[in-house]
């Protein structure tokens, strides 16, 4: 019997105005076969810092956060100001 | 059609018409283990649904159409860099509401002066929405607002006149509250 646990990224959604979200699956398996997993989800907003994130999160990031789309990002948020 | 049930490969139609099983249909079913929908494989532990790992979106607004839980990873963005402890927190969705808890996330020592603002919420918000928590800065009642459309949160002192809490206040203490927000679906 032998048991193993393997790490996934198993969902990457990039949404209208350039967040990243990403959900990475913990799976445990027991000879092979699946008996338990668990998620865990990350959000990325545009212009972050992507040290230590999966190397194809990473080039999905690369590829939509264009200039326009940072800057649009950052308006954004900006008007979303309560105070 | 006959089927022969032998207790060593299930029960197996063929694909090419509709089958349909004597008898009058359960109008009270009932299940002792888990049923998968969607497409979804039933989980093998517990009791209950289970739904597919990427939901499938219903426009029924009667319709549950996903289920989640999980954990997420709450960062600065305020802009001053902070190094937070115990940013791993949890997160549960039904539908398209998503309920965020934080427990004992802990600022390091810090005399930074920039509002108070915490990134990576699993999930987008569909509106401004806000809840409220307790965090040990002074023994204070602090408000959480989520911003529409994207994953953060920002935090105010309560009560009144609400101004934001910044990261100065929380030097060295620690949050613990739950929010709940709507999703896009």
């Amino acid at each position: 019997m032998a048991f193993t646990e393997t790490k996934t990224v198993d969902q990457i959604t990039v949404t209208e105005n350039g967040i990243v979200l990403y959900r990475e699956a913990t799976r445990i398996l027991k000879d092979g076969e699946q008996i338990a997993q668990t998620y865990h989800r990350t959000s990325l907003t545009p212009a972050q810092d992507l040290t230590g994130q999966p190397a194809n999160v990473v080039a999905i990031c690369n590829a939509a956060w264009t200039d326009a789309v940072v800057a649009a990002y950052e308006a954004q948020v900006a008007k979303n100001a309560l105070a | 059609m006959s089927v022969i049930v032998d207790g060593t490969n299930g029960l197996t139609f063929p694909n090419s018409s509709t089958q349909t099983v004597a008898g009058a249909p359960l109008a009270t079913p009932s299940f002792t283990s888990t049923i998968g929908v969607g497409g979804a494989t039933a989980s093998a532990s517990g009791a209950g649904v289970s739904f597919p790992a990427t939901q499938s979106a219903s426009s029924n607004a009667n319709t549950l159409d996903d289920y989640e839980e999980g954990t997420w990873t709450a960062t600065d963005v305020s802009g001053a860099g902070l190094s937070f402890t115990n940013t791993t927190q949890t997160y549960t969705k039904i539908g398209r509401v998503v309920t965020i808890n934080i427990e004992n996330l802990a600022w390091p020592v810090t005399a930074n002066t920039a509002n108070v603002e915490l990134g990576g919420l699993p999930f987008t918000s569909a509106q401004v929405g806000g809840g409220g928590g307790i965090s040990n800065y002074s023994s204070s009642t602090v408000g959480m607002v989520v911003l529409n459309g994207v994953t953060n949160i920002r935090l105010y002192n309560l009560p009144s006149p609400y101004t934001r809490t910044i990261n100065a206040n929380m030097s060295n203490n620690s949050l613990y509250f739950s929010l709940t927000y709507i999703t896009s679906t």
